[in-house]
């Protein structure tokens, strides 16, 4: 995503997460990311959102295991995560005048939309809303 | 669920140096919101 801001332009970016507050500076600083992280740590964001928890085997399905295997050989280091691995995530664009513009609820971790689907849905919402 | 074109309720939630961050503060421009599935 990092590669495609400038194509998000005037976008306000905010990445929502269901961990604790005090994790998160360490969190955006080891990440360098340039825009805000979120604590919902109950999770009541996530479920306005349509964004619930997934059974595992739709977690740990064979394109989830690629996406580790394809992270893994570029050099990743993957940690235990020490959250909830069943909460799925989304990605939501809402546009100027504070409608939702575009809904990617993913049924596994391997199906988020590419940063080019995201770039054009912001792009839509900014001349629907313009 | 909430479905494309309807309004989004506001919310508030405290950001990475513990200050809100409002959805309606950010009104007159479009809004990414990327929700993570955990910390890595």
């Amino acid at each position: 995503m990092r590669d495609r801001l400038d194509d998000l332009g005037d976008t306000a970016v905010a990445v929502v997460t269901f961990a604790a507050v005090e994790r998160l500076a360490a969190h955006r600083e080891h990440l360098d990311l340039p825009f805000p992280l979120l604590a919902d740590p109950q999770r009541v964001v996530y479920g306005r959102f349509g964004l619930d928890r997934a059974p595992l085997w739709r977690i740990y399905n064979p394109g989830t295991l690629r996406l580790y295997g394809r992270l893994l050989a570029r050099g990743r280091r993957l940690r235990r995560p020490v959250d909830d691995t069943r909460q799925l995530g989304g990605d939501f664009v809402i546009d100027a005048n504070g409608r939702l513009a575009a809904a990617f609820r993913p049924r596994s971790p391997d199906d988020r939309p590419p940063i080019g689907d995201l770039v054009a849905a912001v792009r839509r919402a900014r001349s629907d809303s313009g | 669920m909430m479905r494309p074109g309807t309004t989004v309720e506001d919310f508030t939630l405290p950001d990475d140096r513990d200050r809100p961050w409002t959805l309606s503060g950010q009104r007159g421009r479009p809004v990414l919101l990327v929700f993570h599935r955990h910390l890595m």
